[in-house]
């Protein structure tokens, strides 16, 4: 019973001695794995942030547009003049009336 | 026993591997074409997209046209499932009546645009109710819409777009398609399983290469000339008719009013998409008279106080009877002018070199096109040196010029005496780089002295106080030009007729330091009483009085008539 303990135990040496003779490989291995996986990630996120935020931006773009169009559409000739007669009740000039006061 | 375990399955290892890389290798090069539109038709998606356009901006800084970027919302009908709640569901989101929505799905089999105008702000409620009724064949796709915030203002001289291709079809935005951009492209994105687009490849911003313009079109003078022309069409109820404003310094176009004109957001409305400024030809009439007088002052020093018999109204030449609208005696060169007299023209013309009389009217550009405008006319004025055509030359009938030429033409007695090339585009602004291009005024030629167009300007001015556009004259502002009454073919009668005519004026104010020219046409104006006779000073001249006071208090320019 002894003997086969004592051999299991130096074949468990054995295998260890082995596998430390790899540990290095391994965590090499297992650095540049998890490194890669990392980065992975990492380019993922950003790659997804840039997308979001270029989204952002277009969105904002848009939105610098439509209220431009709006703006424009507010400031339109016939808008300001049906408004200034309609709502505050203005009336077109009578040139016959004008008279110029310039002393110059 | 162990190190050779280890060995054995570390070979299966290195073999493994060998076959992964064996096979990457192989599908890297021999199959790489096949593999590669596999990605392509699984992942890669492509759909055409109308291009967003540079913005069109008047003087002032307004928008006079612009792209909003929209959605196109597609369905295909075959692969619907259940249209009835489709309709349903989509008429809440996009506002739509559901039977519309319904009637498209029911017509067409293959593709339809159920709106191409959808705002991008429903695009998550779109794509959620994919997801919710699994309806796959709903589709959206980026667009672009051209608005034109001021409607109809400048209508016909903007132009539009075309709805379907995004380019330019007609006006400005046609000619400058190369500037503007926009048109279809097709973008491509890395779509998933359901279509939705993960990661868009060709970005619109990085195809679509277009500039904004800025216009010489002042749009408050604009709305000025479209609103007195709009009040005067109503009361004369002619077939067309303009309103044409100039810098006579620059050559640019401040205004141009036409009818018919149309709305461009609604451009399929319009039958008629004509700009009458550029793409038709009139015959001018008496408009043609200032420039024989210019001719004569220039070769022989005309005495403008030299009289000339009129005939009482008739001549006859080459057999051919050319009658005045009044019978006049004896003229002054200067009344000639100012009472628009044929037969006192048509003398003075007679007396000048034919050769060198129509070469100064093609130096003042007329039978040749400005280039300003798409489809713009050349005007029809070819040489003949019998005298009946020299004496039509100098009234202004059996050639034809456009409006924009006269416009130029009388620019250049206004400038005193350079021909002006006519500039629409100011500037052209790249707004990736910020650089502005600057579109400079351009001389073409000189073609009067300025002694001669200080002469011209005093008596075309005696033409608006005293002569036949005193209904014009303004109690402001110095008004100088010509009115011009041209009677029209008729087919039916085969010969001129006596009730259709072209009306014109054109001119410049304020004299002293002339800042706008004007042309006012009228095509077949109607009568507004029985015994009215119509003619360029009853028909075209009065516009100036309500025209000509509001674009000056506009600009705030002082008054330069005595007696304010």
């Amino acid at each position: 019973m002894m003997v086969r303990i004592k051999e299991r135990l130096f074949e468990i040496k054995l295998e260890i001695k082995l596998f430390l003779r790899f540990l290095p490989l391994s965590i090499i291995l297992f650095v540049m794995g998890g490194f890669l996986i990392i980065y992975n990630i990492h380019y993922i996120k950003v790659d997804n942030e840039i997308v979001r935020t270029s989204q952002n931006i277009l969105a904002i773009q848009e939105n610098i547009l439509n209220l431009k169009k709006e703006k424009s559409k507010l400031i339109s000739p016939k808008i300001v003049e049906s408004r200034a007669k309609e709502e505050l009740n203005m009336v077109d000039v009578n040139l016959e009336k004008v008279r110029f006061l310039v002393n110059e | 026993m162990n190190e050779r375990r280890i060995i054995f399955v570390s070979f299966l290892f290195i073999i493994g591997f060998f076959i992964i890389i064996f096979r990457l290798v192989d599908l890297q090069t021999r199959d790489k074409e096949i593999l590669e539109e596999l990605i392509k038709k699984q992942y890669i998606r492509e759909e055409k997209v109308i291009l967003p356009r540079g913005a069109i901006y008047d003087s002032n800084g307004n928008i006079l046209a612009i792209s909003i970027p929209k959605l196109t919302v597609f369905a295909i009908p075959k692969y619907i499932k259940d249209k009835e709640k489709v309709s349903e569901e989509l008429s809440k989101i996009l506002k739509i009546s559901k039977e519309n929505i319904l009637r498209k799905l029911e017509k067409h089999k293959s593709y339809v645009v159920i709106s191409d105008s959808v705002d991008k702000s429903l695009k998550k409620e779109i794509e959620a109710l994919r997801y919710r009724l699994k309806e796959w064949n709903i589709g959206l796709l980026d667009n672009s819409k051209r608005i034109y915030p001021f409607d109809e203002l400048a209508g016909s001289t903007i132009g539009f777009v075309n709805k379907i291709t995004g380019k330019g079809a007609e006006g400005l935005e046609y000619k400058y398609n190369s500037i503007l951009g926009g048109g279809l492209k097709k973008i491509r994105f890395i779509a998933d399983a359901t279509g939705k687009p993960l990661h868009i490849i060709d970005t619109l911003d990085n195809i679509s290469q277009s500039k904004d313009i800025v216009l010489t079109i002042d749009s408050n003078i604009q709305h000025i000339a479209e609103e007195v022309l709009n009040r005067y069409v109503k009361l004369r109820k002619p077939k067309g008719a303009l309103i044409l404003i100039v810098d006579p310094n620059t050559g640019d176009i401040v205004a141009n009013a036409t009818y018919p004109n149309y709305n461009p957001n609604r451009y399929w409305k319009y039958k008629i998409r004509k700009n009458i400024t550029f793409q038709n030809a009139y015959e001018p009439g008496s408009l043609a008279k200032p420039f024989v007088l210019a001719k004569a002052i220039e070769s022989r020093n005309i005495d403008l106080e030299k009289k000339y018999f009129c005939e009482w109204g008739k001549i006859v030449i080459d057999n051919v009877r050319i009658k005045d609208h009044t019978p006049f005696g004896e003229l002054t060169v200067r009344d000639i002018i100012v009472h628009s007299s044929n037969v006192g023209i048509i003398k003075i013309a007679l007396e000048e070199n034919p050769k060198e009389l129509y070469d100064l009217f093609f130096k003042l550009g007329f039978g040749k096109s400005t280039g300003t405008f798409p489809g713009e006319t050349s005007g029809k004025l070819r040489r003949n040196y019998l005298p009946v055509n020299v004496a039509y030359l100098s009234i202004g009938q059996s050639w034809t010029a456009s409006p924009i030429q006269i416009a130029m033409a009388y620019s250049s007695i206004a400038n005193g005496g350079l021909l002006l090339k006519p500039r629409i585009l100011k500037k052209v602004i790249d707004k990736k780089t910020g650089k502005i291009e600057e579109n400079k005024p351009t001389v073409i030629r000189r073609v009067f002295r300025r002694e001669t167009t200080d002469i011209l300007k005093g008596v075309l001015l005696d033409v608006v106080e005293k002569g036949t556009a005193k209904r014009g004259k303004s109690k402001f502002y110095t008004i100088a030009g010509k009115t011009g009454t041209a009677q029209k073919y008729d087919p039916e009668l085969k010969r001129l007729s006596t009730e259709k005519y072209y009306t014109w004026f054109a001119g410049f104010f304020p004299v002293t330091n002339p800042k706008y020219t004007i042309v006012i046409l009228f095509d077949e104006p109607q009568k507004i009483g029985e015994k009215e006779k119509i003619g360029g000073g009853s028909v075209s001249a009065p516009i100036l009085r309500d025209l000509v006071d509001r674009i000056m208090f506009y600009k705030k320019i002082k008054p330069d008539k005595s007696g304010n």
